[in-house]
């Protein structure tokens, strides 16, 4: 930034308007204290809120039964209001609620299978309402062995396969739910959820896409459907919209027979039960730490959590022991691996149950003496410790780092046979310009690049000192460098020899840097693997196996930002590159095949992962062992204790 | 979700930054913002596609999942994972129950440790299966993906109906390739660089231990003890005593002092009131000062201060009792809300405990202990390391080193930054300044913290505090330019000129082109009598920037004392053309066609003109602007009208100016015009 417009005056000088608005701009992006030198007017608009009323809620008891003496009604009315679409202009935001309500007890009325013949739908339907059939004629199988059978059908794909059957009325409806539901009749338990994403005003009518999601538990297993609708709704009385019409999209279906129930079975409190911190520590949410946090250095990330977790053989006994980051205040912890398969926690004793506010760990040999070292990130720096003849850690140096670390990937990127380190970083330096604390956020949603620049850290351990120099400029990683970062993975995508880099960043573009023999090049445009979108995660894997890595990111698939993204009327002045990339911020997970020519195809609508909801750590493995790595998304941004979601 | 500015000159966009504010508050109350969704697995089926089988997968949970990492934890031949989450349970292993009779191999690789490091990360792993034309299965091997995670080194190979492996393939970093071909089927196996041949190991335990059974997370709860990492100087606090008496609570007398809130009816408060009487001997050791409120009747009508009097008196409550009211509610929990990202009411009982030196250092949500107190007041807390040890949730160690405690220094800054921005909302100005004075004890170094006291100082009338705080600044940083800025500016405004103008030449220095600094610095001169250089400087301010229209007027005055009147009236000419409202370049121009010693640029009609201008252009009927009249109709011979004015002009100016004016009406009276002097 230019100093020139920094200047503030004590004198009332009669300059330019045109000067005094630069003025005001660049003072107004620090925030805080540089708002008291402001005029009156140009002062941060939340600095005037008035303090909120007090309330006093009882708690009588740890569980929490609440009865309010204080007047929360003021707080309660505030939010709902705050909570309540028809406020900010998205009408159709507020025509989701409505229809969400209605689509609600239609999954209600579908987990009673038995009775959906005498159902009324009474106020869910006009009276000539009509539907396609709701289950395909057939479908094509995607996978069929001894556990699991699944298959798939899509209209759009296939338009030549209409679904002929029509129905009609509530009788009519009635049928087609049956049809639906007969799989589903001797489930012992039945869930439903529906999912708006896309709301489409056609005069008094409203188009909406939706996906349901109907899964059965059998005895013998599971059963999921994941069907996709289209749905026309008579909106006259819009605080129940009439269902006029429905038609299936799409429908992907997956049947297993296994005797325990599910591919996957939650054994942890076999595994820590024995130790007083499981119980303590982590059957409790973040939600409830935060409420003796003080956590509160910038905005979304003040919640986020970052519990990173790293596998490591640390005392050399063939098992793998557990490290585990915690958040401010809440000590990390190292669980050793015991023989029967339960593990201990040790981070005591072996001098790790540091409190720093950590987000990601590596347990590796940094060394090169044969034993797993552990780095871990934390707010401040990397803390790089030597594993002592397997018995404890000790700290050998924290590498200092004024930014927002998140996650760390290890590869040799020179080839000169020791582990170099890459550290991404979400936002920037504690402080700002002036040397004042200053909290950030993305300055351009789509586009943000004023976030934290990730590091390269060349091993340089000697002899006497851990040493580890910054590189990132010298070998070409300096290239979009201050993007909101929050995750990295190494892979030698061009079979070159050396290791090259995908960085995942969140607002905006990602960066897949090509390693030209210890020298980097942003490709990410060039190779089609910028994925501008709300990139929080990456894995890769031969996923087609044909010899060249993919990639797969997790993003944020907001059923929200599909609904609003893609009307007309969102940002209708906006360039339609600029569009597109806003609507691509909340369309969900990508798959980048390697085209083996250096470039990347986007795959990801038609091999069935782009609805991978609020995505994190994603990671290619092959869970059933037949040579094919699977996909497995772990989910979800903020869940509160309160109602409501945005 | 509000709309995202296209351009990063929008980010100012109101609507942008109130959608964040927005979002903000609601999860900080509680609300989920894509909450509640759950986890996803996708089968590969080996043609491009991945089937959605995240209900079979059994790991379909809803607990804002975070990190993934993999590994045949049980060493049965499949991959199970770990999972952390942000909600509870924060960990979950997920054993691999698959029963079907795929085959595996799984590889630890040891790298020669010279040309390939130890771990043998970013090695690649292919396995060639017998008897098909399927491409091998490649791996690789990785240290760090997904997000914040890493997965075991056992690099993990399903093999489908495979029988016979042909051989196995190992790309080491740094480009050597080496063929391993006797591994086994079904084996977990070392392939140790050189070798040339696998090892398998036979590890798997006999007997586990592991039960797939549900967890079940602790319930949310209200009650916390929040210790303050960052200690907060508590304002005081107002309170009533039983007879409705204002009082306040004096956090300043030197006093730990612990303000409890309690209702009448409210059991647990009852039983922690009991707990403090019985305790009172330890208490009144410590030196602990109780204050219990009731909040009876607050907002509520379930009991009135009468039953919380009567309970006091029945208890025999050996410490000081009172009321609280709904501005002292206000005002705790807004404290309490800036302290955590957690805004929720605040729950009976609560206490605020305040340390001998008035500083809130713990705020313990639901009953407290009286050891847990004394403990909390003897605790060390005066280092970051201590305070943030202290703080901790849970025990544990914290970092020792430059880097932590930097960290942990940068913590509270920003803390202060956040109460300075709390008392400045509450207009409590000094409590304001003292946050920012901690922020400089802490980076002492730094200008520009310095320069932001010093702002605030300026705002709150302590120039000289802030003089002093500025000059501190510029010696900290010289080039830094906003210190020097706005010292040279502050120096002028307290007009010690030749100060002022030592720092304006720096600043000017650092920042050449700035039309701003070099304005000031005219108006500098021109207050210190050095009209020539000050038109230099303005003269260069209209090359950098025409629009700023003061300068003309300001120039075209001073042009007039050294004679130059021909330049002069340009000056106001333009200004007048630039800007048709500009009074005070009219007044300006009539003044010197009035009063101009040089009889052709007098012109009395234009003059009594454009003084009449200048007077109906000015919102009130300034003493200046009736002294140009008076000077206009003097100049045409009007002397009636001339003294009129003048009499008018004399009566409205302050004291300091009248003598000029009255030396005038003196001339007007012998029937003489004024005519201007020039400075030698």
């Amino acid at each position: 930034m230019n100093h020139r417009n920094r200047i503030t005056s004590p004198q009332a000088h009669t300059l330019t308007n045109r000067h005094r608005r630069r003025l005001g701009k660049c003072l107004l992006w620090t925030l805080g204290i540089s708002v008291l030198l402001l005029p009156p007017g140009c002062s941060d608009p939340r600095s005037s809120a008035p303090p909120q009323a007090a309330t006093l809620v009882r708690s009588d008891d740890d569980t929490g039964s609440q009865s309010s003496i204080g007047d929360s009604r003021q707080i309660v009315e505030q939010l709902k209001k705050l909570d309540d679409p028809s406020q900010d202009g998205w009408n159709t935001e507020l025509f989701n609620n409505h229809a969400g309500k209605q689509l609600a007890k239609l999954g209600e009325i579908l987990k009673q299978p038995k009775q959906i013949g005498a159902a009324d739908f009474k106020g869910l339907l006009t009276s000539d309402f009509h539907c396609s059939a709701l289950v395909p004629e057939s479908m094509e199988t995607l996978f069929d062995d001894e556990t699991l059978q699944a298959a798939r059908w899509n209209k759009e794909a296939d338009p030549a396969k209409q679904v002929e059957k029509r129905f009609t009325g509530a009788s009519g409806f009635g049928d087609a739910l049956s049809d639906l539901m007969k799989p589903f009749l001797t489930a012992k338990k039945l869930r439903t959820k529906f999912k708006i994403f896309r709301v489409e005003p056609e005069g008094k009518n409203v188009v909406t896409r939706q996906y349901a999601e109907i899964a059965g538990f059998f005895d013998d297993g599971t059963l999921e459907l994941h069907t996709d609708w289209l749905a026309e709704w008579d909106n006259r009385n819009p605080d129940a919209p009439l269902l006029l019409s429905l038609t299936l999209m799409g429908m992907e279906q997956a049947r297993t027979h296994i005797p325990s129930g599910a591919l996957f079975a939650d054994c942890t409190e076999s595994i820590l039960k024995e130790n007083p911190s499981y119980r303590d520590q982590f059957l409790r949410g973040y939600m409830y730490w935060l409420s003796a946090s003080q956590q509160m250095r910038y905005l979304i990330t003040d919640n986020l959590g970052t519990p990173g977790i790293a596998l490591g053989d640390v005392n050399g006994d063939g098992l793998d022991d557990l490290y585990v980051c915690q958040e401010q205040g809440l000590p990390n912890r190292l669980f050793l691996h015991k023989q029967d398969g339960t593990a201990e926690d040790v981070s005591e004793s072996w001098g790790v149950n540091w409190l720093e506010d950590s987000r990601s760990a590596l347990l590796v040999d940094i060394d090169n003496d044969g034993d797993q070292d552990l780095l871990v990130a934390f707010h401040g720096g990397i803390v790089v410790a030597s594993n002592e003849n397997g018995e404890r850690f000790e700290i050998r140096t924290i590498i200092p780092s004024s930014k927002h670390l998140m996650s760390l990937a290890a590869a040799d990127y020179d080839n000169d046979g020791d582990l170099d380190i890459y550290a991404t970083a979400f936002l920037t330096q504690w402080r700002g310009e002036t040397g004042a604390p200053i909290p950030q956020q993305p300055r351009v949603y789509h586009d943000g690049s004023n976030g934290g620049k990730n590091a390269l850290l060349r091993n340089d351990i000697g002899k006497d000192a851990w040493q580890f120099t910054d590189v990132t400029d010298e070998v070409g990683l300096d290239k979009n460098n201050s993007r909101f970062s929050f995750a990295v993975a190494w892979e030698d995508y061009d079979n070159d020899g050396d290791q090259d880099l995908y960085v995942a960043n969140d607002f905006g573009r990602d960066n897949l840097y090509r390693n030209n023999k210890g020298h980097f090049v942003d490709v990410s445009n060039e190779a089609g693997a910028e994925d501008a979108a709300s990139g929080m995660g990456i894995t890769w894997g031969d996923y087609d196996r044909d010899g060249w890595f993919d990639i797969h990111v997790s993003n944020m698939w907001s059923s929200a930002g599909g609904r609003i993204a893609f009307q007309p009327q969102f940002m209708p002045d906006a360039n339609r590159k600029v569009k597109k990339r806003m609507q691509s911020m909340a369309r969900g997970n990508t798959l980048l095949k390697n085209k083996r020519d250096g470039g990347f195809n986007k795959t990801s609508a038609d091999s069935g992962i782009e609805f991978g909801r609020w995505a994190w750590a994603s990671m290619f493995a092959d869970i059933n062992n037949d040579g094919w790595d699977d996909l497995i998304v772990a989910n979800g941004f903020l869940t509160g204790d309160q109602s409501g979601d945005l | 979700m509000s709309q995202s500015p296209e351009r990063a000159e929008d980010e100012n966009n109101p609507d942008y930054r109130r959608g964040w504010a927005k979002i903000f508050q609601m999860i900080r109350s509680g609300s989920s913002w894509s909450g509640h969704e759950r986890n996803c697995a996708y089968l590969n089926t080996g043609d491009g596609n991945f089937a959605n089988v995240s209900v079979a997968s059994g790991v379909d949970f809803p607990d804002d999942g975070r990190g993934l990492a993999f590994g045949d934890w049980d060493h049965d031949g499949d991959l199970d994972f770990w999972i952390s989450n942000r909600t509870a349970p924060r960990l979950r292993f997920m054993r691999n129950e698959q029963p079907n009779n795929n085959h595996y191999m799984s590889f630890r690789l040891l790298g020669n440790g010279k040309t390939t490091n130890r771990d043998a990360i970013g090695a690649r792993v292919e396995v060639f299966t017998k008897g098909t034309a399927q491409r091998p299965i490649a791996k690789t091997l990785r240290a760090g993906e997904g997000f914040l995670s890493q997965n075991s080194k056992w690099v993990h190979f399903g093999l489908g109906d495979a029988t016979e492996i042909d051989r196995v393939v190992v790309h080491w970093p740094g480009g050597e390739q080496e063929v391993f071909e006797n591994v086994v089927l079904d084996a977990r196996q070392v392939l140790a660089q050189g070798s040339g041949k696998s090892a398998p190991i036979d590890d798997r335990p006999a007997e586990l231990a592991l039960v797939a059974k549900d967890q079940t997370p602790l319930p949310y709860s209200d009650r916390a003890a929040l210790r303050l990492i960052t200690p907060f100087e508590t304002p005081r606090l107002p309170y009533l005593d039983w007879d409705g008496q204002k009082k306040q609570v004096d956090t300043q007398n030197g006093k730990p002092k612990l303000i409890n809130l309690w209702a009448s009816w409210c059991l647990p408060c009852l039983q922690e009131l009991q707990d403090f009487s019985r305790n009172r001997e330890k208490i009144d050791q410590a030196g602990l000062e109780i204050l219990a409120l009731s909040v009876d009747g607050l907002n509520d009508n379930r009991s009135t201060d009468k039953d919380a009097k009567q309970q006091i008196e029945k208890m025999a409550f050996p410490f000081s009792t009172g009321r609280a009211t709904v501005p002292l509610l206000n005002a705790l929990q807004s404290i309490h809300d800036v302290q955590t990202p957690v805004r929720r009411p605040l729950p009976l009982p609560t206490s605020f405990l305040i340390d001998n030196k008035g500083r809130l250092i713990s705020i313990y949500k639901g009953p407290v202990s009286v050891d847990e107190l004394l403990d909390d007041l003897e605790a060390a807390n005066e280092t970051p390391d201590e305070r943030y040890h202290r703080a901790a949730i849970l025990a544990g160690r914290t970092l020792d080193g430059e880097p932590a405690t930097a960290a942990l220094e940068a913590m509270d800054a920003l803390r202060y930054r956040k109460f300075a921005d709390f008392f400045q909302r509450l207009r409590q100005k000094e409590f304001a300044l003292q946050q920012l004075q901690h922020i400089v004890d802490i980076w002492p170094e730094s200008s520009g913290v310095r320069t932001e006291l010093a702002s605030a100082l300026l705002q709150a009338g302590q120039h000289a505090t802030a003089v002093a705080e500025l000059k501190e600044a510029v010696q900290a940083d010289p080039n830094y330019l906003p210190a020097r800025a706005a010292l040279a500016e502050l120096l002028l405004k307290q007009t010690r000129l030749d100060e002022a103008i030592q720092h304006f030449d720096k600043a000017i220095a650092l920042d050449p082109d700035n039309p701003k600094l070099i304005y000031s610095r005219g108006v500098a001169l021109h207050a210190l009598g050095k009209p020539r250089e000050a038109i230099e400087d303005f003269t260069r301010v209209t090359q950098l920037d025409p629009n700023v229209l003061i300068v003309f007027n300001r120039r075209g005055t001073l042009l007039e004392t050294i004679g130059n009147y021909k330049d002069a009236e340009a000056d106001f000419r333009h200004a007048i053309k630039q800007n048709a409202r500009d009074a005070q370049a009219y007044n300006n121009l009539a003044w010197l066609q009035a009063t101009c010693p040089d009889p052709t640029f007098r012109n009395g009609e234009r003059s009594l003109a454009n003084a009449k201008k200048a007077l109906a252009l000015f919102a009130n009927e300034n003493y200046f602007v009736l002294d140009t009249l008076a000077a206009a109709h003097a100049e045409l011979g009007q002397f009636d009208e001339a003294i009129e004015l003048q009499q008018k002009a004399v009566g409205k100016a302050p004291p300091q100016a009248t003598s000029p004016l009255q030396s005038r009406l003196q001339l007007y009276r012998s029937k003489q015009p004024y005519r201007q002097t020039i400075d030698p």
